[in-house]
Protein backbone atom coordinates (compact mmCIF):
# COMPACT_ATOMS: atom_id res chain seq x y z
CA UNK A 1 0.00 0.00 0.00
CA UNK A 2 1.57 3.32 -1.03
CA UNK A 3 1.65 6.24 1.43
CA UNK A 4 -1.17 8.13 -0.30
CA UNK A 5 -3.48 5.15 -0.02
CA UNK A 6 -2.45 4.59 3.61
CA UNK A 7 -3.41 8.19 4.44
CA UNK A 8 -6.71 7.73 2.66
CA UNK A 9 -7.39 4.47 4.51
CA UNK A 10 -6.65 6.21 7.82
CA UNK A 11 -8.95 9.11 6.98
CA UNK A 12 -11.71 6.72 6.00
CA UNK A 13 -11.37 4.72 9.21
CA UNK A 14 -11.72 7.97 11.13
CA UNK A 15 -15.34 8.11 9.98
CA UNK A 16 -16.66 5.08 11.90
CA UNK A 17 -14.46 6.01 14.87
CA UNK A 18 -15.87 9.55 14.96
CA UNK A 19 -19.35 8.09 14.79
CA UNK A 20 -18.63 5.90 17.83
CA UNK A 21 -17.27 8.89 19.76
CA UNK A 22 -20.25 11.04 18.78
CA UNK A 23 -22.63 8.28 19.85
CA UNK A 24 -20.92 7.89 23.22
CA UNK A 25 -20.97 11.66 23.72
CA UNK A 26 -24.67 11.72 22.99
CA UNK A 27 -25.20 8.85 25.44
CA UNK A 28 -23.31 10.42 28.34
CA UNK A 29 -24.28 14.10 28.03
CA UNK A 30 -27.77 13.68 29.60
CA UNK A 31 -26.25 11.52 32.36
CA UNK A 32 -23.69 14.19 33.24
CA UNK A 33 -25.89 17.27 32.87
CA UNK A 34 -29.00 15.51 34.28
CA UNK A 35 -31.19 17.26 31.72
CA UNK A 36 -33.28 15.86 28.89
CA UNK A 37 -32.92 18.43 26.14
CA UNK A 38 -31.94 18.40 22.50
CA UNK A 39 -28.15 18.42 23.06
CA UNK A 40 -27.57 14.72 22.16
CA UNK A 41 -29.50 15.18 18.92
CA UNK A 42 -27.45 18.24 18.03
CA UNK A 43 -24.22 16.30 18.75
CA UNK A 44 -25.19 13.55 16.29
CA UNK A 45 -26.47 16.07 13.74
CA UNK A 46 -23.34 18.23 13.77
CA UNK A 47 -20.92 15.29 13.77
CA UNK A 48 -22.62 13.65 10.80
CA UNK A 49 -22.62 16.99 8.97
CA UNK A 50 -18.90 17.48 9.73
CA UNK A 51 -18.14 13.95 8.50
CA UNK A 52 -20.12 14.66 5.32
CA UNK A 53 -18.26 17.92 4.72
CA UNK A 54 -14.79 16.43 5.16
CA UNK A 55 -15.58 13.12 3.52
CA UNK A 56 -12.33 11.72 2.04
CA UNK A 57 -12.72 10.44 -1.50
CA UNK A 58 -10.07 8.48 -3.33
CA UNK A 59 -11.65 8.21 -6.75
CA UNK A 60 -11.42 4.70 -8.08
CA UNK A 61 -9.02 3.06 -5.60
CA UNK A 62 -9.82 -0.35 -4.10
CA UNK A 63 -8.26 -0.82 -0.66
CA UNK A 64 -8.53 -3.97 1.38
CA UNK A 65 -7.98 -3.59 5.14
CA UNK A 66 -7.68 -5.95 8.14
CA UNK A 67 -6.75 -8.92 5.91
CA UNK A 68 -9.78 -8.40 3.71
CA UNK A 69 -12.38 -7.91 6.46
CA UNK A 70 -13.13 -4.35 5.30
CA UNK A 71 -12.80 -2.96 1.79
CA UNK A 72 -12.87 0.65 0.64
CA UNK A 73 -14.00 1.12 -2.93
CA UNK A 74 -15.86 3.61 -5.15
CA UNK A 75 -18.92 1.75 -3.92
CA UNK A 76 -18.31 2.77 -0.29
CA UNK A 77 -17.42 6.29 -1.48
CA UNK A 78 -21.00 6.55 -2.67
CA UNK A 79 -22.82 4.73 0.14
CA UNK A 80 -21.03 6.04 3.26
CA UNK A 81 -22.07 9.67 2.60
CA UNK A 82 -25.57 8.40 1.82
CA UNK A 83 -25.84 6.73 5.24
CA UNK A 84 -24.36 9.77 6.97
CA UNK A 85 -26.91 12.00 5.25
CA UNK A 86 -29.72 9.62 6.22
CA UNK A 87 -28.48 9.75 9.83
CA UNK A 88 -28.35 13.57 9.72
CA UNK A 89 -31.91 13.83 8.39
CA UNK A 90 -33.22 11.29 10.89
CA UNK A 91 -31.56 13.21 13.73
CA UNK A 92 -33.05 16.47 12.40
CA UNK A 93 -36.58 14.99 12.33
CA UNK A 94 -36.04 13.39 15.75
CA UNK A 95 -35.24 16.81 17.23
CA UNK A 96 -38.87 17.68 16.59
CA UNK A 97 -40.38 14.31 17.56
CA UNK A 98 -38.41 13.77 20.77
CA UNK A 99 -38.79 17.24 22.26
CA UNK A 100 -39.26 16.88 25.98
CA UNK A 101 -39.16 13.06 25.97
CA UNK A 102 -36.77 11.29 28.32
CA UNK A 103 -34.06 8.91 27.14
CA UNK A 104 -32.89 10.92 24.16
CA UNK A 105 -29.24 10.09 24.95
CA UNK A 106 -29.84 6.36 24.39
CA UNK A 107 -31.98 7.11 21.36
CA UNK A 108 -29.28 9.03 19.48
CA UNK A 109 -26.58 6.59 20.62
CA UNK A 110 -28.53 3.65 19.17
CA UNK A 111 -29.27 5.61 16.00
CA UNK A 112 -25.60 6.37 15.35
CA UNK A 113 -24.60 2.75 16.14
CA UNK A 114 -27.21 1.57 13.62
CA UNK A 115 -25.62 3.88 11.03
CA UNK A 116 -22.23 2.43 11.98
CA UNK A 117 -23.58 -1.08 11.34
CA UNK A 118 -24.75 0.04 7.90
CA UNK A 119 -21.37 1.57 7.12
CA UNK A 120 -19.58 -1.69 7.96
CA UNK A 121 -22.19 -3.77 6.19
CA UNK A 122 -21.61 -2.20 2.77
CA UNK A 123 -17.82 -2.23 3.08
CA UNK A 124 -17.59 -5.83 4.30
CA UNK A 125 -15.22 -8.08 2.41
CA UNK A 126 -15.93 -11.14 4.53
CA UNK A 127 -18.95 -13.08 5.73
CA UNK A 128 -17.93 -12.54 9.36
CA UNK A 129 -17.88 -8.73 8.91
CA UNK A 130 -21.30 -8.86 7.28
CA UNK A 131 -22.66 -10.91 10.18
CA UNK A 132 -21.34 -8.60 12.89
CA UNK A 133 -22.46 -5.48 11.00
CA UNK A 134 -25.96 -6.87 10.43
CA UNK A 135 -26.29 -7.76 14.10
CA UNK A 136 -24.97 -4.37 15.26
CA UNK A 137 -27.63 -2.79 13.07
CA UNK A 138 -30.44 -5.15 14.09
CA UNK A 139 -29.87 -5.09 17.85
CA UNK A 140 -29.89 -1.27 17.77
CA UNK A 141 -33.09 -1.26 15.74
CA UNK A 142 -34.91 -3.70 18.08
CA UNK A 143 -34.22 -1.33 20.95
CA UNK A 144 -35.07 1.77 18.89
CA UNK A 145 -38.46 0.33 17.90
CA UNK A 146 -39.42 -0.03 21.57
CA UNK A 147 -37.64 3.06 22.89
CA UNK A 148 -40.81 5.00 23.77
CA UNK A 149 -41.73 2.18 26.22
CA UNK A 150 -45.36 2.39 25.09
CA UNK A 151 -47.46 -0.78 24.60
CA UNK A 152 -47.46 -0.34 20.81
CA UNK A 153 -43.71 0.36 20.84
CA UNK A 154 -43.09 -2.79 22.89
CA UNK A 155 -45.19 -4.79 20.49
CA UNK A 156 -43.34 -3.39 17.47
CA UNK A 157 -39.99 -4.06 19.13
CA UNK A 158 -41.01 -7.60 20.06
CA UNK A 159 -42.27 -8.49 16.59
CA UNK A 160 -39.15 -7.05 14.98
CA UNK A 161 -36.91 -8.83 17.47
CA UNK A 162 -38.65 -12.19 17.07
CA UNK A 163 -38.66 -12.27 13.27
CA UNK A 164 -35.22 -10.67 13.22
CA UNK A 165 -33.74 -13.45 15.38
CA UNK A 166 -35.40 -16.05 13.17
CA UNK A 167 -33.69 -14.30 10.23
CA UNK A 168 -30.39 -14.29 12.13
CA UNK A 169 -30.67 -18.04 12.70
CA UNK A 170 -31.08 -18.59 8.98
CA UNK A 171 -28.18 -16.23 8.23
CA UNK A 172 -25.75 -18.09 10.51
CA UNK A 173 -26.81 -21.43 9.02
CA UNK A 174 -26.28 -19.94 5.56
CA UNK A 175 -22.83 -18.61 6.51
CA UNK A 176 -21.91 -22.05 7.92
CA UNK A 177 -22.98 -23.92 4.79
CA UNK A 178 -21.35 -21.48 2.36
CA UNK A 179 -18.13 -21.58 4.38
CA UNK A 180 -18.21 -25.34 4.70
CA UNK A 181 -18.56 -25.97 0.99
CA UNK A 182 -16.27 -23.25 -0.34
CA UNK A 183 -13.66 -23.29 2.44
CA UNK A 184 -13.38 -19.50 2.78
CA UNK A 185 -15.14 -16.56 4.41
CA UNK A 186 -13.85 -14.01 1.88
CA UNK A 187 -16.52 -12.87 -0.59
CA UNK A 188 -14.19 -12.57 -3.59
CA UNK A 189 -12.68 -15.98 -2.86
CA UNK A 190 -16.17 -17.49 -2.58
CA UNK A 191 -17.01 -16.14 -6.01
CA UNK A 192 -13.80 -17.69 -7.39
CA UNK A 193 -14.50 -21.01 -5.66
CA UNK A 194 -17.84 -21.33 -7.44
CA UNK A 195 -16.73 -22.37 -10.91
CA UNK A 196 -18.97 -20.72 -13.53
CA UNK A 197 -21.13 -23.06 -15.59
CA UNK A 198 -20.94 -25.95 -13.13
CA UNK A 199 -23.96 -26.57 -10.90
CA UNK A 200 -23.45 -25.65 -7.22
CA UNK A 201 -22.99 -28.31 -4.57
CA UNK A 202 -26.45 -28.88 -3.02
CA UNK A 203 -25.21 -27.66 0.37
CA UNK A 204 -23.82 -24.49 -1.24
CA UNK A 205 -27.19 -23.85 -2.87
CA UNK A 206 -28.94 -24.44 0.45
CA UNK A 207 -26.52 -22.03 2.13
CA UNK A 208 -27.17 -19.29 -0.40
CA UNK A 209 -30.93 -19.84 -0.13
CA UNK A 210 -30.65 -19.38 3.66
CA UNK A 211 -28.60 -16.21 3.12
CA UNK A 212 -31.03 -14.78 0.55
CA UNK A 213 -33.97 -15.57 2.85
CA UNK A 214 -32.19 -13.99 5.83
CA UNK A 215 -31.44 -10.77 3.99
CA UNK A 216 -34.90 -10.71 2.43
CA UNK A 217 -36.12 -10.44 6.04
CA UNK A 218 -33.96 -7.35 6.55
CA UNK A 219 -34.98 -5.77 3.23
CA UNK A 220 -38.61 -6.92 3.59
CA UNK A 221 -39.10 -8.72 0.31
CA UNK A 222 -42.40 -10.65 0.12
CA UNK A 223 -42.86 -13.34 1.59
CA UNK A 224 -40.50 -12.15 4.36
CA UNK A 225 -42.26 -8.82 4.94
CA UNK A 226 -44.81 -9.74 7.65
CA UNK A 227 -43.13 -7.62 10.31
CA UNK A 228 -42.88 -4.44 8.23
CA UNK A 229 -46.31 -2.80 8.62
CA UNK A 230 -46.55 -3.52 12.35
CA UNK A 231 -43.00 -2.43 13.10
CA UNK A 232 -43.21 0.74 11.01
CA UNK A 233 -46.53 1.63 12.63
CA UNK A 234 -45.47 0.98 16.22
CA UNK A 235 -41.95 2.46 16.09
CA UNK A 236 -41.25 6.16 16.64
CA UNK A 237 -41.79 7.80 13.25
CA UNK A 238 -38.18 8.99 12.69
CA UNK A 239 -37.04 5.40 13.35
CA UNK A 240 -39.52 4.15 10.74
CA UNK A 241 -38.06 6.70 8.32
CA UNK A 242 -34.53 5.46 9.03
CA UNK A 243 -35.62 1.82 8.59
CA UNK A 244 -37.43 2.57 5.36
CA UNK A 245 -34.59 4.55 3.81
CA UNK A 246 -31.16 3.60 5.16
CA UNK A 247 -31.65 0.07 6.53
CA UNK A 248 -33.37 -1.01 3.36
CA UNK A 249 -30.47 0.39 1.29
CA UNK A 250 -27.90 -1.55 3.34
CA UNK A 251 -29.83 -4.80 2.92
CA UNK A 252 -30.27 -4.22 -0.80
CA UNK A 253 -26.51 -3.77 -1.20
CA UNK A 254 -25.76 -7.10 0.52
CA UNK A 255 -28.49 -8.79 -1.56
CA UNK A 256 -26.83 -7.39 -4.68
CA UNK A 257 -23.50 -8.88 -3.62
CA UNK A 258 -25.20 -12.27 -3.12
CA UNK A 259 -26.81 -11.82 -6.54
CA UNK A 260 -23.41 -11.08 -8.11
CA UNK A 261 -21.75 -14.06 -6.38
CA UNK A 262 -24.46 -16.52 -7.42
CA UNK A 263 -24.81 -15.05 -10.93
CA UNK A 264 -23.18 -18.17 -12.42
CA UNK A 265 -26.16 -20.35 -11.50
CA UNK A 266 -29.40 -19.76 -13.43
CA UNK A 267 -31.65 -21.05 -10.65
CA UNK A 268 -30.57 -18.17 -8.38
CA UNK A 269 -31.45 -15.65 -11.08
CA UNK A 270 -34.90 -17.24 -11.07
CA UNK A 271 -35.16 -16.97 -7.28
CA UNK A 272 -34.39 -13.23 -7.42
CA UNK A 273 -36.78 -12.86 -10.36
CA UNK A 274 -39.57 -14.51 -8.39
CA UNK A 275 -38.81 -12.46 -5.25
CA UNK A 276 -38.96 -9.22 -7.26
CA UNK A 277 -42.26 -10.16 -8.91
CA UNK A 278 -44.07 -11.28 -5.72
CA UNK A 279 -42.73 -8.26 -3.85
CA UNK A 280 -43.96 -5.78 -6.44
CA UNK A 281 -47.36 -7.44 -6.91
CA UNK A 282 -48.25 -8.21 -3.29
CA UNK A 283 -46.55 -5.10 -1.83
CA UNK A 284 -48.67 -2.83 -4.00
CA UNK A 285 -51.90 -4.82 -3.66
CA UNK A 286 -51.64 -4.93 0.14
CA UNK A 287 -51.05 -1.17 0.26
CA UNK A 288 -54.42 -0.51 -1.40
CA UNK A 289 -56.75 -1.07 1.61
CA UNK A 290 -54.51 0.66 4.21
CA UNK A 291 -55.96 3.56 6.22
CA UNK A 292 -53.05 4.30 8.52
CA UNK A 293 -50.52 6.52 6.74
CA UNK A 294 -47.51 4.78 8.31
CA UNK A 295 -48.80 1.35 7.28
CA UNK A 296 -49.43 2.66 3.77
CA UNK A 297 -45.85 3.97 3.58
CA UNK A 298 -44.60 0.64 4.98
CA UNK A 299 -46.24 -1.34 2.19
CA UNK A 300 -45.04 1.24 -0.31
CA UNK A 301 -41.48 0.67 0.95
CA UNK A 302 -41.96 -3.09 0.48
CA UNK A 303 -42.94 -2.59 -3.15
CA UNK A 304 -40.05 -0.17 -3.80
CA UNK A 305 -37.62 -2.88 -2.67
CA UNK A 306 -39.12 -4.98 -5.46
CA UNK A 307 -38.46 -2.24 -8.05
CA UNK A 308 -34.84 -1.96 -6.90
CA UNK A 309 -34.29 -5.73 -7.15
CA UNK A 310 -35.57 -5.43 -10.74
CA UNK A 311 -32.50 -3.28 -11.42
CA UNK A 312 -30.16 -6.14 -10.46
CA UNK A 313 -30.90 -7.78 -13.82
CA UNK A 314 -29.41 -4.89 -15.80
CA UNK A 315 -25.72 -5.62 -15.13
CA UNK A 316 -23.54 -2.64 -14.17
CA UNK A 317 -26.04 -0.30 -15.84
CA UNK A 318 -28.66 -1.76 -13.52
CA UNK A 319 -26.47 -1.35 -10.45
CA UNK A 320 -25.95 2.29 -11.33
CA UNK A 321 -29.70 2.76 -11.70
CA UNK A 322 -30.34 0.94 -8.40
CA UNK A 323 -27.83 3.13 -6.57
CA UNK A 324 -29.49 6.24 -8.02
CA UNK A 325 -32.90 4.85 -7.06
CA UNK A 326 -31.82 4.21 -3.47
CA UNK A 327 -31.03 7.91 -2.96
CA UNK A 328 -34.14 9.36 -4.57
CA UNK A 329 -36.37 6.79 -2.84
CA UNK A 330 -34.72 7.47 0.52
CA UNK A 331 -35.23 11.25 0.20
CA UNK A 332 -38.93 10.84 -0.61
CA UNK A 333 -39.48 8.21 2.11
CA UNK A 334 -37.78 10.18 4.88
CA UNK A 335 -39.76 13.21 3.72
CA UNK A 336 -43.11 11.41 3.80
CA UNK A 337 -42.42 9.99 7.28
CA UNK A 338 -41.31 13.46 8.41
CA UNK A 339 -44.70 14.86 7.41
CA UNK A 340 -46.33 12.10 9.49
CA UNK A 341 -44.05 13.00 12.40
CA UNK A 342 -45.07 16.66 12.08
CA UNK A 343 -48.76 15.75 12.18
CA UNK A 344 -48.97 12.98 14.77
CA UNK A 345 -50.09 13.77 18.26
CA UNK A 346 -50.55 10.45 20.08
CA UNK A 347 -50.24 6.69 19.83
CA UNK A 348 -53.15 6.43 17.43
CA UNK A 349 -51.06 7.65 14.50
CA UNK A 350 -52.20 9.49 11.38
CA UNK A 351 -54.97 8.12 9.16
CA UNK A 352 -55.32 9.05 5.51
CA UNK A 353 -58.68 10.69 6.22
CA UNK A 354 -57.05 12.84 8.92
CA UNK A 355 -55.25 14.64 6.10
CA UNK A 356 -58.55 16.09 4.84
CA UNK A 357 -58.23 19.80 4.25
CA UNK A 358 -54.53 19.89 5.12
CA UNK A 359 -53.86 22.08 2.06
CA UNK A 360 -56.02 24.83 3.59
CA UNK A 361 -54.55 24.75 7.09
CA UNK A 362 -50.91 23.95 6.32
CA UNK A 363 -50.26 24.71 2.63
CA UNK A 364 -46.47 24.22 2.88
CA UNK A 365 -46.77 20.88 4.69
CA UNK A 366 -49.30 19.71 2.10
CA UNK A 367 -47.08 20.90 -0.76
CA UNK A 368 -44.05 19.04 0.63
CA UNK A 369 -46.13 15.88 1.12
CA UNK A 370 -47.36 16.21 -2.48
CA UNK A 371 -43.80 16.31 -3.79
CA UNK A 372 -42.76 13.24 -1.77
CA UNK A 373 -45.86 11.23 -2.70
CA UNK A 374 -45.61 12.13 -6.39
CA UNK A 375 -41.93 11.20 -6.37
CA UNK A 376 -42.73 7.83 -4.76
CA UNK A 377 -45.46 7.30 -7.35
CA UNK A 378 -42.96 8.11 -10.11
CA UNK A 379 -44.56 11.15 -11.72
CA UNK A 380 -42.26 13.30 -13.93
CA UNK A 381 -40.40 15.62 -13.51
CA UNK A 382 -39.70 14.47 -9.94
CA UNK A 383 -36.72 12.32 -9.01
CA UNK A 384 -38.76 9.15 -8.43
CA UNK A 385 -39.76 9.05 -12.09
CA UNK A 386 -36.15 9.09 -13.29
CA UNK A 387 -35.20 6.46 -10.70
CA UNK A 388 -37.87 4.12 -12.05
CA UNK A 389 -37.04 5.06 -15.63
CA UNK A 390 -33.35 4.17 -15.30
CA UNK A 391 -34.00 0.95 -13.32
CA UNK A 392 -36.62 -0.32 -15.76
CA UNK A 393 -34.55 0.63 -18.85
CA UNK A 394 -31.54 -1.21 -17.46
CA UNK A 395 -33.63 -4.32 -16.68
CA UNK A 396 -35.12 -4.14 -20.19
CA UNK A 397 -31.62 -4.05 -21.72
CA UNK A 398 -30.74 -7.01 -19.50
CA UNK A 399 -33.47 -8.97 -21.28
CA UNK A 400 -36.13 -9.08 -18.55
CA UNK A 401 -39.09 -7.82 -20.57
CA UNK A 402 -41.76 -9.54 -18.49
CA UNK A 403 -40.29 -8.31 -15.23
CA UNK A 404 -40.46 -4.72 -16.52
CA UNK A 405 -44.01 -5.19 -17.81
CA UNK A 406 -45.11 -6.37 -14.34
CA UNK A 407 -43.19 -3.52 -12.69
CA UNK A 408 -44.89 -0.94 -14.91
CA UNK A 409 -48.33 -2.44 -14.26
CA UNK A 410 -47.76 -2.43 -10.52
CA UNK A 411 -46.50 1.18 -10.62
CA UNK A 412 -49.82 2.07 -12.22
CA UNK A 413 -51.64 0.26 -9.39
CA UNK A 414 -49.53 2.12 -6.83
CA UNK A 415 -50.70 5.46 -8.24
CA UNK A 416 -54.14 4.65 -6.78
CA UNK A 417 -53.10 4.59 -3.13
CA UNK A 418 -50.62 7.44 -3.52
CA UNK A 419 -53.24 9.64 -5.16
CA UNK A 420 -55.71 8.82 -2.34
CA UNK A 421 -53.38 10.76 -0.03
CA UNK A 422 -53.34 13.75 -2.39
CA UNK A 423 -57.12 13.64 -2.84
CA UNK A 424 -57.58 13.71 0.95
CA UNK A 425 -55.26 16.71 1.30
CA UNK A 426 -56.61 18.84 -1.55
CA UNK A 427 -60.16 17.80 -2.41
CA UNK A 428 -61.76 16.94 0.91
CA UNK A 429 -62.73 19.81 3.19
CA UNK A 430 -63.90 18.62 6.50
CA UNK A 431 -62.89 20.19 9.78
CA UNK A 432 -60.33 17.58 10.79
CA UNK A 433 -58.89 17.26 14.26
CA UNK A 434 -55.21 17.20 13.37
CA UNK A 435 -53.36 20.43 13.95
CA UNK A 436 -49.66 20.50 13.18
CA UNK A 437 -47.07 22.77 14.67
CA UNK A 438 -43.91 21.95 12.72
CA UNK A 439 -40.82 23.07 14.59
CA UNK A 440 -37.97 24.90 12.88
CA UNK A 441 -35.88 21.71 12.63
CA UNK A 442 -38.78 19.92 10.97
CA UNK A 443 -39.32 22.82 8.56
CA UNK A 444 -35.66 22.76 7.60
CA UNK A 445 -35.66 18.99 7.04
CA UNK A 446 -38.84 19.13 4.96
CA UNK A 447 -37.64 21.98 2.75
CA UNK A 448 -34.25 20.33 2.15
CA UNK A 449 -35.85 16.98 1.29
CA UNK A 450 -38.41 18.62 -1.00
CA UNK A 451 -35.54 20.46 -2.70
CA UNK A 452 -33.61 17.19 -3.17
CA UNK A 453 -36.62 15.36 -4.59
CA UNK A 454 -37.27 18.15 -7.09
CA UNK A 455 -33.65 18.97 -7.97
CA UNK A 456 -32.65 15.36 -8.55
CA UNK A 457 -35.53 15.09 -10.99
CA UNK A 458 -34.62 18.16 -13.02
CA UNK A 459 -30.83 17.80 -12.73
CA UNK A 460 -30.27 14.07 -12.34
CA UNK A 461 -26.88 14.25 -14.14
CA UNK A 462 -24.44 14.80 -11.24
CA UNK A 463 -25.87 12.09 -8.98
CA UNK A 464 -26.11 9.72 -11.94
CA UNK A 465 -22.42 10.31 -12.70
CA UNK A 466 -21.57 9.57 -9.06
CA UNK A 467 -23.63 6.37 -9.21
CA UNK A 468 -21.87 5.51 -12.49
CA UNK A 469 -18.45 5.78 -10.89
CA UNK A 470 -19.64 3.73 -7.89
CA UNK A 471 -21.14 0.93 -9.97
CA UNK A 472 -17.90 -0.89 -10.67
CA UNK A 473 -17.91 -3.94 -8.51
CA UNK B 1 -17.08 -38.91 15.79
CA UNK B 2 -17.26 -38.59 12.00
CA UNK B 3 -17.85 -35.17 10.52
CA UNK B 4 -21.09 -36.20 8.78
CA UNK B 5 -22.74 -37.15 12.08
CA UNK B 6 -22.10 -33.69 13.50
CA UNK B 7 -23.58 -32.12 10.40
CA UNK B 8 -26.68 -34.29 10.58
CA UNK B 9 -27.09 -33.41 14.27
CA UNK B 10 -26.86 -29.75 13.36
CA UNK B 11 -29.51 -30.02 10.62
CA UNK B 12 -31.89 -32.01 12.82
CA UNK B 13 -31.51 -29.51 15.67
CA UNK B 14 -32.00 -26.59 13.29
CA UNK B 15 -35.18 -28.10 11.82
CA UNK B 16 -36.59 -28.88 15.27
CA UNK B 17 -35.81 -25.36 16.49
CA UNK B 18 -37.40 -23.75 13.42
CA UNK B 19 -40.47 -25.99 13.76
CA UNK B 20 -40.74 -25.19 17.47
CA UNK B 21 -40.40 -21.48 16.71
CA UNK B 22 -43.28 -21.63 14.26
CA UNK B 23 -45.66 -23.62 16.49
CA UNK B 24 -45.19 -22.43 20.08
CA UNK B 25 -47.24 -19.69 21.75
CA UNK B 26 -45.17 -18.58 24.74
CA UNK B 27 -43.26 -15.34 24.26
CA UNK B 28 -40.17 -16.56 26.13
CA UNK B 29 -40.14 -20.07 24.63
CA UNK B 30 -40.01 -18.48 21.17
CA UNK B 31 -36.90 -16.60 22.24
CA UNK B 32 -35.31 -19.88 23.35
CA UNK B 33 -36.05 -21.54 20.00
CA UNK B 34 -34.41 -18.63 18.18
CA UNK B 35 -31.28 -19.15 20.31
CA UNK B 36 -31.44 -22.88 19.58
CA UNK B 37 -31.37 -22.15 15.84
CA UNK B 38 -28.16 -20.16 16.33
CA UNK B 39 -26.59 -23.01 18.30
CA UNK B 40 -27.56 -25.57 15.65
CA UNK B 41 -25.73 -23.41 13.10
CA UNK B 42 -22.79 -23.21 15.52
CA UNK B 43 -22.55 -27.02 15.54
CA UNK B 44 -22.39 -26.96 11.73
CA UNK B 45 -19.55 -24.40 11.88
CA UNK B 46 -17.61 -26.49 14.37
CA UNK B 47 -18.19 -29.60 12.24
CA UNK B 48 -16.69 -27.83 9.22
CA UNK B 49 -13.77 -26.70 11.37
CA UNK B 50 -13.17 -30.32 12.42
CA UNK B 51 -13.35 -31.40 8.78
CA UNK B 52 -10.95 -28.82 7.34
CA UNK B 53 -8.75 -28.15 10.36
CA UNK B 54 -9.18 -24.39 9.85
CA UNK B 55 -9.78 -22.17 12.88
CA UNK B 56 -11.89 -19.46 11.16
CA UNK B 57 -15.23 -21.20 11.87
CA UNK B 58 -14.40 -21.48 15.55
CA UNK B 59 -13.74 -17.74 15.66
CA UNK B 60 -17.07 -17.30 13.91
CA UNK B 61 -18.75 -19.41 16.63
CA UNK B 62 -17.28 -17.21 19.37
CA UNK B 63 -18.62 -14.13 17.56
CA UNK B 64 -22.04 -15.77 17.28
CA UNK B 65 -21.99 -16.40 21.07
CA UNK B 66 -21.18 -12.74 21.74
CA UNK B 67 -23.82 -11.48 19.34
CA UNK B 68 -26.45 -13.92 20.63
CA UNK B 69 -25.82 -12.70 24.18
CA UNK B 70 -26.26 -9.06 23.13
CA UNK B 71 -29.39 -9.96 21.19
CA UNK B 72 -30.86 -11.90 24.11
CA UNK B 73 -30.16 -8.93 26.41
CA UNK B 74 -32.12 -6.51 24.24
CA UNK B 75 -34.75 -9.16 23.54
CA UNK B 76 -35.43 -9.89 27.22
CA UNK B 77 -35.70 -6.17 27.94
CA UNK B 78 -38.35 -5.89 25.25
CA UNK B 79 -40.13 -9.02 26.55
CA UNK B 80 -40.30 -7.53 30.06
CA UNK B 81 -41.71 -4.29 28.62
CA UNK B 82 -44.29 -6.26 26.66
CA UNK B 83 -45.21 -8.62 29.53
CA UNK B 84 -45.85 -5.59 31.77
CA UNK B 85 -48.36 -4.11 29.35
CA UNK B 86 -50.01 -7.46 28.47
CA UNK B 87 -50.01 -9.16 31.91
CA UNK B 88 -49.63 -12.53 30.11
CA UNK B 89 -47.01 -14.39 28.05
CA UNK B 90 -49.29 -15.72 25.32
CA UNK B 91 -48.28 -14.56 21.84
CA UNK B 92 -51.94 -14.49 20.68
CA UNK B 93 -52.57 -11.45 22.87
CA UNK B 94 -49.96 -9.45 20.93
CA UNK B 95 -52.26 -7.95 18.35
CA UNK B 96 -52.73 -4.24 18.91
CA UNK B 97 -51.06 -3.43 15.62
CA UNK B 98 -52.91 -4.67 12.58
CA UNK B 99 -54.21 -3.19 9.34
Amino acid sequence: MNPEMAIYAGQSLAIPLTLVLAGLTALFIPIITRRDDSTPGLVILTSSLILLTFFPSSGTAFISMFSGALTLSPFTNYLWPFFLAALAFTALISLHARDGKPGSGEYYFLLSMAALGLIFMVSAGELLTIFIAVELLSVCLYALAAINRSPTGAEAGYKYFLLGSFGTGMLVMGFALVYGTTGTLNLDAIKLALAPGLPFHPLTSAGFIFLIAGFSFKVALVPFHMWVPDVYEGSPTPVSAFMGAAVKAGGIVVLYRLFAITAGAPQFREIFWALAVITMVLGNLMALPQHNLKRLLAYSSVSHAGYIVTGFFGGSEGLKAALFYLVVYAAATIGAFAVVAALEKDERGVMVKDLAGLSGRHPYLAAAMTLFILSLAGIPPLAGFFGKFYVFTAALRGGCTWLVVIALLMSAVSAYYYLRVLVAMYMEHEPAALEAAPSRAMGLALSLLALIVTALGIFSGPLLRLAQSAAIF
Amino acid sequence: MPFEHLLVLSFVLFTLAAAGFLTHKNIIVLLMFAELMLNAANIALVAFSKFSGALEPQVFVLMVFAVAAAEAGVGLAIVILLARSLKTLNIDTVKNLRG
